[in-house]
């Protein structure tokens, strides 16, 4: 996929994921990944972002005698998923329209 | 494993002892449910730990450009691009050379910053000089005023103006530094994307 990602999108990707079941770093890394090709050199900086505007919380559970730390999207989260869905399909439209679908323009 | 995380936190040395901290656990706790036990399965999935810390440092810089809400003032973001420019040519010589091609991207890169800072010195010199000529048309002017009172008071007031109308220039000599500072800045936050080296989502994805 020759068309990188915006930081605004993927942060709107990794909330939208965390809607609907809190992951840990590894199986959110592995979930973006099934759709999107990302880095995960890229996947920190975007979890420490979105904690530290308070867009998700974190919380530890033991596993296997270490710890697992999850990511839980916050209401203000949920929010801010809102306003980049419908930034999303704002500039969706307007990229479809230049692109065409083929339609139009007789 | 645990030597990869070793030589990751030695690398990481520049980060605060809180946000290395936070680096590391993510990362080791990632290879512990990737299940990447041995020093190569590390290395495969992401990258050797120079390679790794160099991403975490480049983010961290180039984090602070992407947020320009916080800098306030043209000055800042002209302050943090330098120090992200300085971060970006050292992680590009911190590269192995081994791949001409990534020889040819830095000599490319030399080029740009030579060509930027030629702009750079040039667009100061033009301002130097137009307020050497005015400065020096209005003390001809001055000292005309006795001799030959109307030419010098024609020297005077073309002085004054040439002095005034640069005044009024200024914010755009700043503005143009500005802009090629923040330009050379862009130009090498892309050749750093261009060079680093892909990962194991990217080179998956580049077979498809």
């Amino acid at each position: 996929m020759a068309i990188q990602i915006s930081s605004e999108l993927l942060d709107g990707c990794v909330l939208g994921i965390l809607l609907h079941d809190d992951y840990y770093g590894y199986s959110l890394t592995q979930k973006v990944q099934e759709s999107i090709s990302v880095s995960e050199s890229t996947m920190y900086p975007v979890l420490r972002r979105l904690k530290k505007n308070d867009l998700l919380s974190t919380y530890d559970e033991p596993y296997q005698g270490r710890n697992r730390r999850y990511y839980k999207i916050t209401a203000e989260g949920k929010r801010q998923f809102e306003m980049i869905k419908q930034d999303w399909q704002v500039f969706k439209g307007s990229i479809d329209k230049m692109l065409g679908d083929g339609v139009d323009h007789e | 494993m645990n030597d990869y995380i070793k030589q990751l936190t030695a690398l990481l040395g520049q980060l605060s002892d809180e946000e290395r901290g936070e680096v590391v656990d993510f990362y080791s706790e990632y290879l512990q449910d990737g299940g990447f036990v041995r020093f190569s399965d590390c290395v495969a999935e992401l990258g050797t730990p120079r390679q790794l810390a160099r991403k975490v440092l480049a983010d961290y810089s180039i984090k602070t450009l992407e947020n320009p809400s916080r800098s306030d003032s043209r000055t800042q973001r002209s302050k943090s691009d330098v120090q992200t420019i300085w971060i970006i040519v050292l992680a590009l010589l911190s590269t192995p050379v081994t791949i001409p091609l990534a020889v040819g991207v830095a000599a490319m890169f030399v080029v740009a910053i030579a060509v930027t800072f030629a702009l750079i010195v040039s667009v100061i010199a033009i301002f130097v000089s137009i307020i050497a000529g005015g400065l020096g048309s209005f003390i001809l002017g001055i000292s005309m005023l006795f001799s030959h009172f109307w030419v010098g008071l024609f020297y005077f007031g073309i002085g004054l103006a040439v002095v005034g109308a640069l005044l009024m220039l200024t914010p755009i000599f700043k503005w143009s530094i500005d802009g090629l500072i923040h330009g050379i800045t862009l130009f090498s936050k892309w050749i750093y994307s261009k060079i680093s080296s892909k990962n194991r989502a990217q080179r998956k994805d580049d077979q498809k």
